[in-house]
């Protein structure tokens, strides 16, 4: 600081309350969905209960087998069969969860769809409606294990299945930049809170100089996070630190709905 | 005036603040002190409307703040208009991407006209010692630059209540003396004060009232600067914070 200056008299008189606009929700409404994601990233506290309670990496390969499922499924009462699976996974999670997870499915469903669309062209509607069918059913599924299964859990299922260390340590970095990006958003988004007393005028300008400016911030931060793992003398040896849990015996239930479908499956050919 | 009763805070990790009692008057110069970890921070998100305490009432002059209070635009952005806080971490408080458009980011939003709103952006850089610099990108100042455009920014809204989180980390003795006496003049003006610090020899003859804090995260004391003056062992025990 080198100049002293005198209070210039605005300074010195409080300025008339603005009136302020009545609709401003989006900086609120944003923010909550910030301190909910990363709710998801740091803690299973608000992730809903599985139908069967298991272990991660169960949860997992039932999740993966249950995929395989519907991409070898041809026929309608095959998927029909799957969507009851899905129904009755679903009926597991508790009011909140349940409308989140419908959200975010219906959300995803309609993204896919004009991805789909154009198979109607190419191979007619009961192609299509089966090709819908399996997507929505796949979306539903991985939805349902993102809504049960905290990201800590998932390296820790990752690991107990014996993955390669490096693919772990991919998503483990993932997992803390983002963790690290989303609060400096939330943060960020504070800021801005407090300085905006009417509505921005340029809600969209904001959001854009937000995001270049956490762009900019991000790239300092994933160079630093190198540096600093670095001088600690990181050397590409990574050895994972995320808890195994072992599985019990009553942890491998979670398989067995997705095998008697295959079972019911494979007989019925 | 900002009255706390029986605030407590708890995060997910643990308690923050644990049954805190406090009257702070309005044009007080107010020094919140404390080891780290003591929970300044978290009182001074409490005061700004950004968090709401666990359990406990805080009340600005006779208004209740409570989260359904909060929820109305209206009065959210009544209380930012007359609460302004600088963060301790000004890295996250600079969104724009020049120094001046940060700083002229509060006036606009008051709606104030363009001739109105560079006059104050002159002003505040002027006051701050960052007119220099109007024309840089914030995210690549200085620690103590940030500092300093973080408190030109808060202070271009002019609100009536100032809280501050730690604002003389990373500046220079001579500009810590500086910003210090730039708050004293704003107390002067009629303005109230609350600044965590953990810098005691230098806020000691600035401050007029002194709240300290236990590690436990309950109040130590809360006391006038001349109160403390009577206890030469305290004084010496917050020098080493
Ligand atoms: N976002 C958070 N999540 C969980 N715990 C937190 C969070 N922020 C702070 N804490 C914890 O709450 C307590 C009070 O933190 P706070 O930041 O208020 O302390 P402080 O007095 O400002 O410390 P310092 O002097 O180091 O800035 C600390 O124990 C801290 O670890
Ligand atoms: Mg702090």
């Amino acid at each position: 600081m080198t100049k002293k200056t005198e209070l210039p008299t605005w300074l010195q008189q409080p300025d008339r309350p603005v009136q302020p606009a009545k609709h401003h929700n989006f900086l609120v409404k944003n923010s909550r969905r910030l301190a909910q994601l990363l709710q998801q990233l740091t803690s299973p506290a608000g992730i809903g209960q599985p139908l069967l309670k298991t272990t991660p990496q169960l949860q997992l390969v039932a999740l993966l087998f249950t995929l395989l499922l519907i991409l070898t499924s041809q026929l309608g009462w095959q998927l029909w069969l799957l969507g009851l699976y899905l129904l009755l996974n679903c009926l597991s999670l508790a009011g909140r969860q349940l409308r989140r997870f419908l959200r975010n499915w219906l959300l995803t469903c309609c993204v896919a769809l004009p991805l789909i669309l154009p198979s109607l062209w190419v191979s007619g509607p009961n192609v299509l409606l089966r090709f819908c069918l399996r997507t929505w059913l796949l979306l539903g599924f991985t939805q349902y294990y993102q809504r049960t299964v905290a990201l800590p859990y998932l390296l820790s299922g990752l690991q107990a299945l014996h993955l390669p260390n490096v693919l772990i340590l991919i998503i483990d970095i993932a997992c803390v930049y983002l963790k690290q990006l989303t609060t400096y958003l939330l943060a960020s988004l504070e800021a801005v809170e407090l300085r905006t007393i009417a509505v921005p005028k340029h809600p969209y300008r904001l959001i854009a100089g937000l995001f270049g400016s956490l762009y900019l911030k991000s790239q300092t931060y994933a160079l630093t996070l190198n540096e600093a793992m670095e001088v600690r003398g990181f050397n590409g040896r990574y050895q994972p630190t995320a808890p195994i849990l072992h599985s019990r015996w009553s942890d491998y239930l979670v398989l067995l709905p997705p095998l008697l479908l295959a079972v019911v499956f494979f007989l019925e050919k | 005036m900002l009255t706390l009763a029986n605030i407590s805070f708890q995060y997910p990790s643990g308690l923050a603040l644990d049954q805190i009692n406090l009257t702070l008057p309005a044009g007080a110069f107010v020094g919140l002190l404390g080891p780290n970890g003591c929970g300044k921070s978290t009182l001074l998100r409490i005061l700004s409307g950004l968090a709401q305490p666990t359990t406990g009432t805080y009340q600005i002059d006779d208004q209740l703040i409570t989260a359904e209070w909060l929820k109305q635009p209206q009065q959210r952005q009544a209380l930012h208009q007359k609460i302004g806080f600088v963060f301790q971490n000004s890295d996250l408080q600079l969104f724009n991407a020049t120094v001046n458009a940060e700083v002229a980011y509060g006036p606009q939003q008051l709606g104030l006209a363009p001739t109105v709103v560079a006059h104050r952006v002159a002003d505040c850089l002027a006051l701050t010692g960052c007119t220099d610099l109007k024309d840089r990108i914030p995210y690549q100042l200085s620690g103590g630059e940030k500092k300093r455009v973080a408190l030109a920014s808060v202070l271009a809204l002019n609100p009536q209540v100032l809280l501050l989180d730690e604002p003389l980390n990373g500046l220079t003795a001579g500009a810590q003396q500086e910003m210090l006496t730039l708050l004293q003049q704003l107390q002067q003006a009629g303005k109230t004060i609350i600044m965590a610090s953990h810098n005691f020899q230098q806020i000691k003859t600035y401050a007029q009232r002194f709240v300290i804090f236990n590690a436990d995260h309950t109040l130590a004391a809360d006391l006038t600067a001349k109160a403390l003056q009577a206890q030469p062992d305290l004084q010496a025990e917050l020098a080493l914070l």
